[in-house]
């Protein structure tokens, strides 16, 4: 079994070495998502990875759609919005290059919590869909479970951000009303 | 508002009409890119498999190629040197000659011998006359059906090229091709494309490596029974594990595919030995088979799956066939089952994305 293992490794090594060239393979080794995976587990990912072009405008998933892919911001500058109703917005985050979107869908199959647009012409982005990780987890457990864990972070940090956020507004609100309290007496 | 539902309706009509005639011309190529496709569909798995151990996808690839070419060419050699043998002996003039040598007329006087045996006919096969004039009749057959052979070997080579041609390409960049399907789908639908797709996907390796396991497990057990078979008849190991075969690839057809089977396995016997029990104990074997199938096998493998009811089943082979020979036949079902496939993610799934436009809205 040891010597299939090499002749595997040594296969992807090589893969790898041919991909170098890639104009994807720095940018996604950069990502903090994959930059600890076996070379193996890497190459299965760079092969899934499949690059999407939007222009302005140009929605890239719709709040209260099922999410199933990850997106990974390789060009361009990314919106993503709380529609309040059909009159109104909140924006919430604007993603850079270099930044991913969509996480969440990978771990939970559910449905999107705000809507993504792209706001500069020629947009490029790189995708991963739910089923790739679950392929790559079914092949390599242990990097399934780097990604996995990297998302995880993400998520508890947008949670604790969030939980920031929802503390002050409540204390803002609070000091609204006692004002008003003030006013009305 | 009317005259736009019928314009509407009209044009459905006429790019209906125009891909059934588009698929019908190019049925020639089609049969064998569909038929490589859905080879390259099951023996996937196999690829990945030996690939995760390590073992090249190439090497893979070409024992599955010999492996199926060497199927081929041992049915081939088996079935066409006894055909020839048939005609050439029911050419003959000479009657005893005919008598001593031909397996055909041999079952046919058997048969006959027996049936009056049972009082089921009065009269037995002994005219010289009557064995004459058949003999010369199923010579003329067989002597057409060899001179057509031809024909068909050009036809079956064309098939066979494009079939293997696709059917590599397709085992060696699987990955690529689903990569490349991805990235056809549109923006607007990029989310649930790429779930449909998957699903799709899912549903249709499930359908037909269901098919190909249930028909396997028949294969396994009809041997079993030919092979004990043989120990009371005249039937061989060889000719039982062809006609188990036979049986399990035929069986692919509903309804109508193990009839061909049992037919095509009686042919079998009948060209090689003029054993009574032989053809009454494959008869039986098939109908046992069937029973078992329905009863047992579809119902444990197909669990969940795509079910097909009869009329389509029936319509749809009849339409394969006369869209592509035997082979649209075998391909037939599996085909319905796709389509159903698709219709059932189409109906159900797609309810959960929304494909309304996002109405403009004020930034807070």
């Amino acid at each position: 079994m040891k010597i299939f293992e090499k002749l595997i490794q040594r296969a992807s090594l090589k893969a790898l070495g041919d991909l170098a060239d890639d104009e994807n393979y720095l940018f996604v080794r950069k990502n903090y998502l994959f930059n600890d995976l076996s070379a193996e587990a890497f190459l299965f990912i760079m092969k899934r990875l499949v690059e999407r072009r939007y222009n302005k405008e140009e929605l890239i998933f719709k709040q209260d759609n099922l999410g199933i892919c990850l997106f990974i911001v390789k060009k361009g500058k990314i919106e993503i919005y709380i529609s309040v109703d059909s009159e109104q917005k909140i924006v919430y985050a604007s993603v850079d290059e270099g930044g991913i979107f969509g996480e969440m869908s990978l771990v939970t199959a559910s449905y999107r919590t705000a809507t993504a647009k792209a706001t500069d012409n020629d947009t490029i982005l790189l995708t991963l869909s739910t089923f790739d990780l679950q392929a790559l987890s079914d092949q390599f457990p242990k990097d399934g479970l780097r990604i996995l864990k990297g998302i995880t972070d993400t998520v508890s940090d947008n949670l604790i951000e969030t939980t920031k956020n929802l503390r002050r507004v409540e204390l803002e609100n609070r000091e609204m009303r006692e004002r008003l309290s003030k006013y009305e007496k | 508002m009317k005259n736009n539902l019928f314009y509407r309706n009209l044009f459905v009509v006429i790019i209906t009409i125009v891909t059934i005639l588009v698929l019908y011309s190019s049925r020639a190529l089609l049969a064998p890119v569909f038929s490589a496709l859905i080879m390259a569909y099951i023996l996937y798995p196999i690829i990945l498999a030996t690939s995760r151990i390590g073992i090249p996808r190439g090497l893979t690839i070409s024992l599955i190629f010999f492996l199926i070419l060497g199927g081929i060419l041992y049915v081939g050699s088996t079935l066409i040197p006894a055909v020839k043998h048939e005609a050439a002996v029911l050419s003959n003039p000479e009657i005893y000659q005919v008598e001593a040598q031909s397996h055909l007329l041999n079952i046919g006087k058997d048969l006959s011998s027996q049936l009056e045996g049972f009082g089921l006919i009065k009269w037995e096969w002994k005219d010289e006359e009557i064995l004459h004039s058949v003999s010369a009749w199923v010579a003329e057959q067989s002597t057409f059906l060899l001179k057509s052979l031809g024909g068909f070997a050009k036809e079956t080579g064309q098939f066979l090229m494009i079939f293997f041609f696709v059917l590599v390409f397709a085992l060696l960049d699987g990955d690529k091709c689903y990569r490349t399907t991805v990235q056809l789908i549109p923006n607007s639908v990029f989310e649930p494309g790429v779930y449909i797709l998957k699903k799709t996907i899912d549903l249709l390796g499930h359908y037909l490596r269901g098919l190909v396991i249930e028909n396997l497990i028949l294969g396994v057990l009809c041997f079993a029974m030919l092979f004990a078979l043989s120990f009371f008849s005249g039937l061989t190991f060889v000719l039982a594990l062809v006609i188990s075969l036979i049986i399990a690839i035929t069986n692919v057809i509903r309804i109508i595919g193990p009839i061909i089977g049992a037919v095509i396995g009686v042919l079998l016997v009948l060209i090689s030995s003029t054993d009574f029990v032989a053809i009454i104990g494959i008869i039986g074997v098939v109908i046992v088979i069937q029973v078992l199938d329905n009863v047992l096998i579809l119902p444990l493998v197909m669990k969940e799956q795509v079910e097909i009811h009869p009329v389509f089943c029936v319509l749809g082979v009849l339409m394969g066939g006369i869209m592509a020979g035997v082979l649209g036949m075998i391909v037939a079902i599996p085909f319905i089952g796709s389509i159903k496939v698709i219709y059932r993610i189409l109906a159900v799934e797609m309810k959960k994305f929304s494909m309304e436009p996002e109405p403009l809205a004020k930034t807070a």
